[in-house]
């Protein structure tokens, strides 16, 4: 395995995966391996128990948010991504009686 | 008793407009009838041209009928000696007169309005020539060429390169060169929706030729609005006053994989900002001095008002990116250098290029907003929608790259003193001329993490598996050195590590969990991108074998047909190849570019089909096992977090 991927990362090193030059091929080989190998983090998981209700359009927000939502969580609240920002803020609009804070926005965004 | 009549008339029209502009019907056939019509093609023409431009004449122009083939040349009209020559081939048509003029398939739509189109043309031409400037020009090109005799062929001041060398009233204006192509060579690289490819040969014929179309047509204020506005304002001139056309804001996205449709369109009153978007250096050659792009912050369509808060709409931004287009599987460093790599303009979403940048490539964004106006907005947009229906142009890694070209969008649309005349190499180097000319404002960026937060900053990842690897060798007094050491032992080793998180308390746990969740996460992108290095490699080891022994491979064909379409669609026009018309598309050209991109659409969707069942079957099981590790990492966090 760590020889294999020495290899590789010589090999990547010397392919140029440079995204200046639009190379048809290697996006066409490269967009597949990404519809074949999902982020694990693009789905949703359990069932949470919140009080927040969102939307279908929502979802898809929290959905890109999530990374940004465990940054928030790693960094103690200090880094707000603004994708988390904009998941935040389409929460909020959907539920104006939401009490939680944003951290704990953040979490149950992770946790979806 | 003709020519007496003709010197009485000649002479009347002398003394009551002694410095008007004027037309002389010279020598040609002496047929009444002919000489009558032409006199009308005359007024036509001389109603048409502009007064500025005509008062620059001091002298009538003459205007024979002779041929020209004799000279070896087969064109309709030529400027020789001062005197306005157009061919005998034209004389039938004025013979016949504008109500029974003959149609054709060219631009111009009639003969005879080619004809009169000729007569401007080469009346422009004779414009030019007279080499005439209004008093400010005037000094500058004075002050200049005496600043090039005496420094003796020296470097140039920047503000000087336009004006030492000027002949011409207008051909050889920065400005009119800008927009209409000429930016680095002696062709134009406006090439497409042209109404005469004879434009693009020369700056010297693109001013008559996009003059015929501004005097004639009503809808060149919509087809090419960028020199309409230069035209109207250098001339003060505006031809059809009554002109009610909207110029169309719409472009084609990359998708040539998709269901839905793939037109776009930009409405500049629903724009926030446009910022300079400046990618740090990455690790391949092309990357090493990083990359510059445009980023749109256009607001959300929910959103009621255009403000700040705009700046959270990462789905609706559009990022404006030139890059070089590769027709084969390899790159071939030295077409790199040569220019035989073909340079577009590409309209990208912003989610897209921040997952490129910062997550896969370790780079940060900076989105540096640039101080414009409301129309400096939306002249930027209408260059760029224009660029993006014309522009081809030629990648030269060390003189036409990346911020060359994003440079001279801003010279074809922002008019500010001094842009002009700037020049750089370098993404950074265009930055800090931007800095300098305060274009760019970079207080938002001087603090990093209110930069991120603000949504100026997109941080290269780098940064976050740092600090996620920082949480856990705390928590779990991890001994590796940095979370590149702690990646690269295998997933399933880590997930031991990761198993005493239970044993934290508090916060810790919280924090524990979104750490791993991160770092499994960029374990992922890198596997990832091994794996499609490797599949790249591979593929390419494969077609030199193939090359070698002349065989076709299938692998091959799909290159062919992809670089087909993908092509088409980094070149938008030629979904309109065929089609009449010029410049912008109008609104009746939808149709036929939504049936071409849609059946394209279909054919890439098919190839891409064959091509996922290719890969999927090319990726080895040790890494398929890898990527399963790496998810039942993250599966693992989140179930904990859950639980808590």
């Amino acid at each position: 395995m760590k020889k294999s991927l020495i290899i590789a990362l010589l090999l990547s090193a010397t392919v140029a995966q440079a995204t200046e030059i639009s190379q048809v091929y290697s996006a066409s080989v490269t967009s597949t391996v990404d519809s074949i190998l999902a982020i694990p983090l693009m789905t949703t998981g359990g069932v949470v128990a919140t009080s927040a209700s969102i939307s279908g359009e929502t979802l898809k927000l929290v959905l890109e948010a999530k990374e940004d939502a465990a940054t928030m969580i790693a960094s103690d609240g200090a880094i707000r991504g603004i994708s988390l920002q904009k998941a935040l803020e389409a929460i909020r609009a959907e539920n104006p009686k939401l009490q939680a804070s944003d951290l704990e926005i953040a979490e149950g965004i992770l946790k979806m | 008793m003709k020519k007496t009549g003709f010197v009485i008339a000649a002479i009347l029209t002398m003394s009551c407009h002694a410095q008007a502009f004027q037309y002389v019907l010279g020598k040609g056939p002496s047929d009444k009838e002919f000489r009558k019509n032409a006199q009308i093609l005359l007024q036509q023409a001389e109603a048409l041209l502009p007064a500025s431009i005509k008062q620059s004449f001091k002298k009538p122009v003459e205007v024979r009928f002779e041929s020209l083939k004799e000279h070896g040349d087969h064109a309709l009209g030529k400027l020789a000696w001062g005197s306005i020559r157009i061919d005998l081939k034209a004389v039938p048509e004025i013979l016949r007169g504008e109500s029974k003029a003959t149609a054709i398939n060219r631009t111009h739509k009639t003969f005879y309005r080619e004809i009169l189109a000729t007569v401007v043309h080469e009346t422009i031409h004779a414009y030019d020539r007279l080499n005439t400037h209004d008093a400010e020009e005037a000094r500058m090109i004075r002050q200049c060429k005496d600043d090039k005799e005496r420094d003796n062929g020296q470097r140039t001041s920047p503000e000087c390169r336009a004006y030492e060398n000027m002949y011409r009233s207008y051909s050889q204006n920065p400005y009119f060169t800008m927009i209409a192509g000429f930016v680095d060579s002696d062709e134009s690289w406006m090439k497409h929706r042209s109404p005469d490819i004879y434009e693009l040969t020369s700056a010297y014929e693109s001013f008559p030729v996009n003059m015929e179309y501004f005097l004639m047509d009503p809808d060149y204020a919509c087809r090419r609005p960028s020199l309409y506005h230069l035209f109207r304002t250098k001339f003060n001139h505006t031809p059809f006053p009554n002109s009610r056309c909207q110029v169309p804001l719409n472009y084609v996205i990359p998708d040539f994989k998709g269901k839905n449709s793939p037109l776009r369109s930009i409405d500049p009153n629903r724009i926030y900002q446009i910022h300079y978007l400046l990618a740090g250096e990455g690790d391949a050659m092309m990357s090493g001095w990083g990359h510059s792009m445009f980023r749109i912050i256009m607001c959300a369509p929910e959103r009621k008002s255009v403000g700040p808060d705009c700046l959270k709409d990462l789905n609706d931004h559009i990022v404006l990116s030139y890059r070089a287009f590769v027709n084969s599987i390899q790159i071939n460093t030295l077409k790199g250098l040569t220019g035989d790599y073909p340079s577009r303009l590409f309209l990208v979403p912003m989610n897209q290029v921040i997952e490129e940048y910062t997550k896969t490539e370790l780079r940060d964004l900076s989105s540096i907003p640039m101080n414009l106006t409301r129309d400096e907005i939306r002249q930027f947009v209408i260059r760029t929608i224009e660029t993006h229906w014309s522009y081809d142009g030629k990648y030269y890694f060390t003189s036409n790259n990346c911020a060359v070209e994003s440079l001279n969008l801003m010279k074809g649309s922002i008019f500010r003193p001094g842009l002009i005349d700037v020049s750089i190499k370098t993404p950074m180097g265009l930055e800090k001329e931007l800095r300098r000319l305060k274009i760019t404002d970079n207080r938002m960026l001087s603090n990093r993490l209110q930069a991120i937060n603000n949504g100026y900053l997109f941080d290269s990842y780098r940064d976050r598996y740092e600090m996620s690897f920082n949480v856990l060798r705390q928590s779990l007094k991890l001994g590796h050195k940095d979370f590149l050491e702690f990646l690269k032992i295998p997933a399933a080793q880590r997930a031991q590590t990761y198993a005493r998180i239970s044993s934290l308390d508090g916060k810790a746990r919280t924090k524990a969990a979104a750490a791993i969740v991160l770092l499994e996460n960029g374990a992922h992108r890198f596997l990832k991108a091994d794996i499609k290095a490797q599949l790249t490699a591979q593929v390419m080891a494969e077609e030199k074998k193939a090359a070698k022994k002349g065989i076709t491979t299938r692998q091959k064909e799909i290159v062919t047909a992809l670089t087909e379409i993908s092509d088409m669609f980094s070149q938008p026009a030629a979904f309109l190849k065929g089609a009449s018309g010029y410049g912008l598309p109008t609104e009746r050209d939808w149709e036929q570019i939504q049936a071409v991109s849609s059946t394209k659409q279909t054919q890439g969707s098919d190839i891409y089909a064959e091509v996922e069942k290719n890969v999927e079957s090319l990726i080895n099981s040790a890494q398929m096992k890898e990527i399963e590790a790496i998810n039942a990492n993250v599966q693992f966090a989140l179930k904990f977090m859950r639980s808590l």
